[in-house]
C-alpha cells in the first residue's frame, strides 16, 4: 500500500467512484483501487491479482469497456472499517497492504453498489449472464469473513439478482429486486433474514427494477423495460396501487437516495422498444420521487452497444448528503470513464455562472469538466428559460478543443433550437 | 461640496466633459482626478475579461466612433467637448486648473486611501476604471456615484443595452445614477432616466445617446445632492440580475430585434 497527499477534485477522470462521502473516497481503474481519506488527505493504493483477459487492457478506455475491466463490487462497512471487493467470482478482503480471498461465488460481481450491509453482515445477488437460466443465489458475508448463501433461486426462476436494499422505514425488511424477462422480474421483501420472502409484483418486464427509493407512505422506482415504454412509479405501500410520476424515456437502473428526500436516477440508453432516444437522463428529486427534474442529458457515444456497453450512469455509495455523491458516467459522449460530483451539478447557480464569467477557462479542471457544464447548461436554459445561461453555454461550447469543430457546430446548432423553440412559443 | 471624479484613462471623454462642466459650477469644489493607470497588469486583466474584444473597443472608442459621434444632432460627451474646443486630457486639465491629479496602478492602496481620507472628499464621480473595494469608497463621505448605462435594478452589470432587446423587454433601455458598493451595480439608487430606444437606428447611435445621458445625469445628481433634494432608493439582490459579456451570437440576434 502507498501512500501520498493528494487533492481531491470534483471530477475524476478514467476511475470510477464506487465510495464517497465526507470522511473518503473509494474509486477504481481496472485491478487498481484508490482510497482517499479527506481528514488525513492520505491516499492507498491496492492493486488486485491479474485476471486474464480483462487485465489485458494496456490502460486503453476502449478496451477496458471491452473487456469490462471495471466491473466489480467495492463494498465498504464504514462501521466496522471494512473493504469487501468482489471482482471475476472471487471476493477478496482488504487489509492494510495486501488482500485475502475469503472465497469464490458464481456470478462475475453483484450489480454495481447493490449490496447491503446490516449489523457487519454483508449481503448481495448473483449478476451473470446466466443464459441457460441456472440457479441464482443470494450470499451473505457474515462478521467473520465467512462466505454463505442465504437464499437460491430455483433454475427458471429468474435471471440474476439486481439489488438487495434495505427499507429505510420498516425495520429488518429487506428488498430484492431481479430480472430480466417477462416472469423473472420480481419485487421481493423478507422481514425475516431470507426465511420468509413474499412477491409484491406481477413478474412482468413492468416490475422489472434495479433500485428502489423509499418513503414512509410510498416505495419509488423507475423500471428497466426493454419491451415497452418506461415510467417512474410511486407505489402506495398500504395498498400497493401504483401511480405513473413520469414518463421516462429510456431505462432506469441506478437510484439513490438521502434521508432527506434527495433522490438522484439514471437512466441508460439500450437496445430495445424501451429505448426511445439516444442520451441518458439524470434526474433529480427533493421530495421522495413525488418530483423530478432532468437535470442532464448526456448523449451516447459513437461505440456499438453491448459490445463496448451501454451508455449508462451510476451512484457513488456512502453519500450522507447527497452532494458528496459521485455520477460515474460509461459509455457517453465526452464523459465517458469519468465521475463527477452531485452537489456541484445540482447547485449549480448564479454564483456559478459569475465564477466561469470571471475565471473563463481557467474554472474548469479539463475537458470532462467542461462538457459537464456545457450539457448542465443546455438543462438549465430549457428549465429556467434564462438567456444567460444560453450566453454562457454559447461561450463555453467556443472554448471546447479546437479539433472538435464538427462537435461545436452541432452543439451550437442545439442551443440555437432551443432558443428558437423558447422564443416562437413565448412569442 | 467636494468631489472627486474617478477615470480610467487620462484621455477618456466622458470623465474630461464631467470635469468641464463641474468646474464651471460655482458651488462645488472638484478637489481633483484619480486615474487608473493604464500598464501592463491592467491590459493583462482587461484582455482575460473582454478578450480580443477589448481591442475593437479600444478601436471603436478612439478611432472609429470619434467622427460618427459628431454626425449626431444629441448631445454626446465627444459632442460637447469638440463643441467647447477642449481637447480630452485630465492630466493637463488639472494642471491649468491647479488641481489634485494622480495616476493611480491600484484603487485600493492604504497611500491613496489615507490620501483621500486627508482630502476629505464628499463624492466620487466614478467615470470607469475598474471595481472599488470597500475601504476606497468609505473615504467618501456621502458615496461614489457611478451613472450604469441600464436600467437598474433589473439589469446589472455588462451589455445591458442588449440585453433588454434579447429579453423582449425594450422598454427597460435607459441610465441609472447610483452609489456604488461592493457588489456590481447593487448600490442604492438615486436617479433613472428611461430612454426611447425607437428613437434611434441601431445600438451603436443608442450608446452614443445613452453617453450624453450618462454626462447629464451624473451633473444633475450631484446638483441634487447639494440641494438636498435626492431620493435614495435600496437595490434587494433579487431585485435583479447580474448579466455578462454578451456572447456575438446572441448579440447578432439582439441586434436583428432592434431592426
Amino acid at each position: 500500500m502507498k501512500y501520498r497527499r493528494i487533492v481531491i477534485k470534483n471530477n475524476i477522470k478514467n476511475a470510477v467512484v464506487h465510495y464517497s462521502n465526507q470522511d473518503s473516497l473509494i474509486q477504481s481503474t481496472g485491478r487498481f483501487i484508490t482510497i482517499h481519506k479527506h481528514r488525513s488527505k492520505l491516499k492507498s493504493l491496492i492493486k488486485l491479482p491479474f485476471c486474464f483477459p480483462r487485465d489485458l487492457n494496456f490502460n486503453i478506455p476502449l478496451l477496458k469497456r471491452l473487456l469490462r475491466s471495471d466491473a466489480k463490487e467495492v463494498i465498504y462497512d464504514e462501521l466496522n472499517d471494512r473493504l469487501v471487493i468482489i471482482r471475476d467470482s472471487s471476493v477478496y478482503l482488504i487489509q492494510e497492504s495486501t488482500y485475502i480471498l475469503l472465497g469464490k461465488i458464481e456470478g462475475d460481481a453483484p450489480l454495481f453498489n447493490s449490496h447491503y450491509i446490516q449489523n457487519g453482515i454483508i449481503y448481495f445477488g448473483q449478476y451473470d449472464q446466466n443464459k441457460n437460466r441456472k440457479s441464482s443465489k443470494i450470499y451473505k458475508i457474515d462478521v467473520n469473513n465467512k462466505i454463505s448463501i442465504v437464499h437460491t433461486f430455483l433454475p427458471g426462476a429468474i435471471r440474476h439478482v439486481h439489488s438487495i436494499t434495505n427499507d429505510l422505514y420498516i425495520e429488518n425488511r429487506i428488498w430484492i429486486t431481479t430480472g430480466d424477462n417477462d416472469g423473472e422480474c420480481l419485487l421481493l421483501y423478507t422481514d425475516d433474514n431470507f426465511e420468509n420472502i413474499s412477491n409484491i409484483g406481477d413478474k412482468s418486464q413492468d416490475f422489472r427494477i434495479v433500485n428502489l427509493g423509499f418513503s414512509k407512505e410510498y416505495l419509488f422506482y423507475g423500471t428497466d423495460n426493454l419491451i415497452k415504454k418506461n415510467y417512474i412509479y410511486r407505489q402506495n405501500r398500504s395498498d400497493g396501487k401504483r401511480k405513473k410520476v413520469l414518463s421516462i424515456k429510456q431505462t432506469a437502473w441506478f437510484l439513490k437516495q438521502d434521508k432527506k428526500g434527495n433522490v438522484i436516477l439514471g437512466t441508460t440508453v439500450e437496445n430495445g422498444k424501451g429505448c426511445q432516444v439516444n442520451y441518458s437522463s439524470i434526474y433529480f428529486s427533493r421530495d421522495f420521487g413525488m418530483n423530478w427534474l432532468e437535470l442532464l442529458r448526456i448523449p451516447k457515444d459513437i461505440y456499438p452497444m453491448p459490445l463496448f456497453k451501454w451508455g449508462s450512469v451510476s451512484f457513488s455509495n456512502g453519500a450522507r448528503n447527497l452532494d458528496d455523491l459521485f455520477i460515474n458516467v460509461e459509455g457517453l459522449k465526452y464523459l465517458s470513464g469519468s465521475s463527477f460530483n452531485l452537489g456541484f451539478l445540482v447547485n449549480f447557480s448564479e454564483n456559478d455562472l459569475r465564477r466561469i464569467e470571471v475565471k473563463k477557462k481557467d474554472y474548469f479542471e479539463n475537458n470532462s469538466h467542461l462538457m459537464l457544464v456545457i450539457y448542465r447548461l443546455f438543462s438549465l436554459y430549457e428549465n429556467t428559460k434564462d438567456l444567460r445561461f444560453l450566453n454562457l453555454l454559447l461561450k463555453l461550447i467556443d472554448w471546447m478543443p479546437i479539433y472538435s469543430i464538427s462537435q461545436k457546430k452541432e452543439l451550437r446548432i442545439k442551443a440555437l433550437k432551443i432558443y428558437e423553440g423558447i422564443n416562437n412559443s413565448s412569442n | 461640496m467636494r468631489v472627486l471624479i474617478i477615470a480610467p484613462t487620462n484621455f477618456q471623454s466622458y470623465a474630461t466633459a464631467v470635469l468641464i462642466k463641474l468646474l464651471k459650477d460655482p458651488d462645488i469644489e472638484v478637489v481633483g482626478v484619480l486615474v487608473h493607470a493604464f500598464n501592463l497588469s491592467r491590459l493583462k486583466n482587461e484582455f482575460k475579461r473582454d478578450g480580443k474584444r477589448i481591442f475593437y473597443k479600444v478601436l471603436n472608442k478612439a478611432i472609429l466612433n470619434e467622427k460618427k459621434s459628431l454626425d449626431y444632432s444629441f448631445e454626446t460627451p465627444k459632442r460637447y467637448l469638440v463643441q467647447s474646443g477642449i481637447k480630452p486630457n485630465l492630466k493637463s486639465l488639472c494642471d491649468l486648473n491647479h488641481i489634485y491629479h494622480k495616476n493611480v496602478s491600484s484603487f485600493n492602496s492604504a497611500n491613496l486611501i489615507d490620501d483621500l481620507t486627508n482630502l476629505k472628499i464628499d463624492i466620487g464621480a466614478f467615470c470607469g476604471g475598474g471595481l472599488l473595494r470597500n475601504r476606497f469608497l468609505d473615504s467618501f463621505s456621502f458615496g461614489v456615484l457611478n451613472c450604469h448605462m441600464g436600467v437598474l435594478p433589473k439589469y446589472r452589470g455588462m451589455d445591458v443595452v442588449e440585453w433588454p432587446f434579447l429579453e423582449n423587454e425594450n422598454r427597460q433601455v435607459g441610465v441609472t445614477c447610483h452609489l456604488m458598493d461592493k457588489g456590481i451595480d447593487t448600490g442604492d439608487i438615486l436617479e433613472i432616466v428611461k430612454v426611447d430606444p425607437g428613437k434611434f437606428e441601431n445600438f451603436i447611435e443608442l450608446r452614443e445617446y445613452l453617453s450624453g445621458v450618462m454626462l447629464e445625469l451624473m451633473i444633475k445628481t450631484i446638483s441634487s445632492i447639494k440641494k438636498g433634494s435626492f431620493k435614495k432608493q435600496k437595490q434587494l439582490q433579487s431585485d435583479g440580475k447580474q448579466y455578462f459579456v454578451m456572447h456575438p451570437t446572441l448579440k447578432k440576434i439582439a441586434e436583428n430585434k432592434y431592426k
